[in-house]
């Protein structure tokens, strides 16, 4: 059980990673325009 | 409740709903040449960033978020968001528990020279982690179809000359 678990989530970040790395070699690399900024109210 | 949705974002856009988003919406359609479905997208794709944003801050993470030339439709957005002043604060207060502020980058920052090819090259690859860092994170918070919205379909749809055409 333990072993199918730990397979499921290595195939998961497989899966996770190819996808990234596609978004990715797609995109050109650029500088933000902005970043997010919070204060705790 | 608002923290315990992770990749559920039709139940995150039902948690973040408004009785104001109709003038956040018509705000838009006033100053940019979309029809109503489409700024109403765009509302919930920034909506869903700022809960983002609010959450990096809220669980502490090392890095925060940024918005670059993909996300630049969500950027639009926000600054017709936080004209409404109030419905913002109260957006902020009510659904996030914290004030999102918006902090742009100087254009002294935008326009960096580089003294050699290796500096450029190791900068690039500074930006390219930040990146990764951040899909990873958007990815694992609101799923593949997210990370798809914003960094393919959004790009495509909005990019910075399209944007400028649909300024009225």
């Amino acid at each position: 059980m333990k072993t199918t678990t730990t397979k499921n989530n290595s195939k998961a970040n497989t899966e996770k990673e190819q996808f990234l790395n596609n978004i990715l070699a797609k995109k050109k690399i650029q500088s933000p325009t902005c970043v997010t900024v919070c204060a705790v109210n | 409740m608002i923290q315990e949705i992770t990749k559920s974002n039709k139940a995150l856009l039902s948690a973040l709903d408004c009785d104001e988003d109709n003038i956040i919406i018509e705000g838009f359609m006033e100053r940019y040449s979309v029809n109503r479905d489409e700024a109403s997208e765009i509302l919930q794709e920034t909506k869903k960033w700022l809960w983002l944003a609010s959450e990096n801050i809220k669980e502490k993470k090392s890095f925060r978020l940024f918005i670059d030339n993909s996300l630049l439709i969500i950027d639009e957005m926000w600054h017709n968001f936080i004209l409404h002043t109030r419905i913002y604060q109260k957006f902020c207060n009510e659904k996030l528990n914290l004030f999102v502020h918006h902090e742009p980058t100087s254009a002294s920052e935008k326009i960096r020279g580089f003294d050699s090819e290796e500096e450029k090259q190791k900068y690039q690859k500074f930006q390219e982690e930040k990146l990764r860092q951040q899909l990873s994170y958007i990815y694992d918070k609101l799923g593949a179809e997210t990370v798809s919205k914003w960094y393919e379909e959004f790009p495509e749809k909005f990019n910075e000359k399209k944007i400028h055409a649909i300024k009225r």
